[in-house]
């Protein structure tokens, strides 16, 4: 079977599966709809919360960072591990004893009002729709490429798949989906690298690879790749370009930004005990760590390949996925000084993503239409094709390239249906039942649950469709806004028996306006000042989410001090959620 | 016992501050002895040196050995890689997992030691 049809195939069968889970798995009340009914074994928990948090930009996109970024592409794979470190340690399981739906129930409850409640589903909408776009726009990105059809038609398919298990089954149809989807996900993302491992060095284990000697040379692959790219102008792979200041900052508000997810947060609701919840974090960074132990293999190893597939060869020799890839639009080459060979250096080649006029030029290349840079670098690719492109590049057989194509569809489906479930529930939940219309009956709750959850569907399927030209851009207010707005005040009710409401509330509002604020100026106000001499303290608005928190802190602690104490049933509260014993399964109310 | 978030309104907390009735009075004085007794004292203080070990290790392994030392840890070749390299793209990622095992074992025994324990 040829390529297409095999991804047909395996794309087919896995939507079957997922949708079989569905109809299987229907949810008949809130707390099913919500929490699963809170019976998930933490083995199971672990692989839907990996499978939840490793999205689009995981799968398809972080290796291929990686490889341009060398060094400074720590700043994701330490950055979305340590979050755990936190969460585990710092948020779930106190959060899992206190045993209600959603983040907003509990920063309410912990803040005694419904205007703590409705800032934290303020921060929870902000943080989750930023997210959910890119995730619509990668299933889209998948079909037009692997399967022939336009990305609005992928983009609805997507819709309808979600739509399936996420508004009938809810949480629960979502667990079980999202436990497939991992293992669906990481056998896709695992079989490649160890292919590519085994043909660069002859290990069999990328991470172990990644320090072997390149096959047939005396030498470490990574120190090949410090001189190649040395030799070519680059600064060496293993030796950053970011100021450890910028480095740190963004580490950090990747990390409590990570706990601070509201998505994540909720998938350790759905098991039984406290206990669970501890175990069940780790089971999910070991799954998680799979892949992203996998990830800077990949990365350097793709990075490599690229250079000796491309630098120096004549444009007529090239490879075919060089020139599918042309076709699609993620590579381009402008041939510069005429020669008909391909230079690869530092520098981008034109200014801008390539925009191609009519006709091929004289070796048959795609003419490129943007104004040439005065640098000697001919080739543009797009960051994002290193993974889908790498089975083609080692000349991998047809089924791993459909493998990767449903791998890539899996990783971005489970996503959105998390974040599309925090959505509608702290809508249903936190908005009509606790604020809007108090006293509507479990099954009127469940109903609105499921109309929120079809509209949260669509205007992200819209989103993915009519994407704004900024989702990019826009990734950093995800984890900015989550560490500099929620992920302090969840902490604070925790560990501070003092911290009260005006605190709270005036630190959530100070750190989400600070930080949105810094990225919005930088990123679309005056986008020509967003380098280091014009960053507060050097640190770019990626990582500005750390100063956002600190901020957040101190003005509830300042605040706090001037204002009336904490009511002693909240006290009682605390105290509650800090021992294990008692802990319930959600009731339903 | 502690009453549970969702039987409380936002609303009636201030007065109930200032005047307590007499059948909340008693859920509050049995939530005191209960969850907030000498022996959970000592358990929340005994899970809050482990949490400062712990986080103690998870910042010296990825900001420590990861960042700010990179650069003296790179000279130092570790089975094919520069040191710091490793630490930064795999090893961190390696302790991150041993730490939350590691937590969530040592919390099982000072629930069982303080008899807090959920099973």
């Amino acid at each position: 079977m040829d390529v297409k049809s095999l991804t047909y195939l395996f794309v087919g069968l896995s939507f079957a599966l997922y949708i079989g889970i569905a109809i299987w798995s229907r949810a008949a009340s809130t707390k099913e709809f919500y929490v699963a009914g809170g019976h998930v074994h933490p083995i199971a928990n672990g692989m839907a919360t990996a499978a939840d948090w490793m999205s689009a930009a995981s799968f398809i996109s972080m290796a291929g960072i990686i490889a341009f970024m060398g060094y400074d592409g720590t700043v994701y794979l330490m950055g979305w591990t340590g979050g755990y470190v936190v969460l585990a340690l710092l948020l779930a399981p106190y959060l899992r004893k206190f045993g209600e739906f959603t983040v907003p129930d509990f920063i309410g409850s912990r803040y005694y009002g419904n205007t703590a409640r409705v800032v934290a589903v303020i921060c929870l909408i902000v943080v989750s729709f930023t997210y959910v776009a890119g995730q619509m726009r990668g299933v889209g990105i998948v079909f037009s490429q692997f399967l022939d059809v336009e990305i609005t038609t992928g983009v609805i398919i997507g819709m309808a798949v979600v739509f399936m298990y996420a508004v009938l089954g809810g949480m629960k149809g979502i667990t079980y989906t999202q436990v497939a989807q991992y293992c669906v996900l990481i056998f896709a993302y695992l079989v490649p690298a160890i292919f590519i491992s085994m043909l660069i060095t002859g290990v069999p284990i990328p991470q172990l690879g990644l320090g072997a000697n390149a096959l047939g040379e005396s030498i470490p692959v990574l120190e090949k790749l410090d001189n190649t790219l040395i030799e070519l102008g680059f600064g060496p792979y293993t030796e950053g370009a970011k100021s450890t200041i910028d480095v740190f900052a963004i580490t950090m508000a990747l990390m409590i930004g990570t706990a601070g997810l509201p998505h994540v947060i909720v998938r350790f609701f759905t098991v039984p005990k406290v206990s669970d919840a501890r175990k069940s974090a780790g089971y999910a960074l070991l799954f998680i760590a799979l892949l992203y132990t996998t990830a800077p293999a990949v990365g350097a190893f793709a990075r490599l390949n690229f250079i000796d597939t491309v630098h120096d060869h004549a444009y007529s020799d090239t490879a075919p996925w060089f020139r599918s890839w042309e076709n699609i639009g993620l590579i381009g080459w402008l041939d510069k000084n005429d020669d008909g060979v391909i230079q690869y250096a530092p520098g981008a080649p034109f200014t801008g993503a390539p925009t191609f006029g009519d006709g091929r030029g004289p070796q048959g290349e795609r003419l490129v239409a943007n104004t040439p840079t005065d640098g000697a670098n001919e080739v543009y690719v797009d960051r994002d094709i290193m993974v889908l492109a790498n089975p083609e590049i080692a000349a991998l057989p047809p089924w791993v390239i459909a493998l990767v194509a449903a791998g890539g569809l899996a990783a971005a489906l489970s996503t959105a249906a998390g974040l599309l479930l925090v959505i509608s529930t702290s809508v249903s939940h936190d908005l009509i039942k606790k604020t809007l219309a108090r006293g509507i009956s479990d099954r009127q709750e469940l109903l609105y649950a499921r109309i929120a959850a079809a509209l949260a569907i669509a205007v992200a399927g819209y989103l993915g469709i009519n994407p704004p030209g900024f989702v990019a851009q826009v990734v950093a207010f995800a984890f900015g806004l989550a560490a500099a707005s929620l992920f302090p005040a969840i902490l604070m009710g925790i560990f501070s028996l003092k911290m009260n409401r005006e605190g709270a509330v005036s630190g959530m509002l100070a750190g989400l306006i600070f930080t949105f604020a810094y990225i919005v100026y930088f990123k679309f106000i005056s986008p020509e000042l967003n380098n280091a001499g014009h960053w507060w303290f050097g640190i770019s608005p990626e990582g500005i989410g750390a100063l956002g928190a600190v901020l957040n802190f101190a003005t509830a602690w300042l605040v706090s001090r001037f204002t009336r104490p904490v009511p002693a049933d909240v006290q009682a509260l605390v105290h509650h959620i800090r021992v294990p014993r008692g802990v319930e399964t959600p009731h339903t109310h | 016992m502690y009453i549970g978030p969702s039987s409380r309104g936002s609303g009636d907390i201030v007065t109930r501050e200032q005047g307590h009735s007499a059948g909340q009075e008693t859920a509050e004085q049995n939530t005191s002895e209960s969850a907030d007794s000498a022996s959970n004292q000592a358990y929340w203080r005994a899970n809050l040196k482990l949490g400062a070990v712990l986080l103690i290790i998870w910042f010296v392994v990825s900001f420590g050995f990861g960042i700010l030392l990179v650069e003296p840890l790179n000279k130092i070749p570790f089975f094919g890689f520069k040191l710091g390299f490793w630490w930064a793209q795999q090893g961190a990622i390696y302790v991150f997992i041993v730490l939350i095992f590691v937590y969530a074992w040592a919390m099982k025994r000072l629930d069982r030691k303080y008899d807090v324990h959920d099973d």
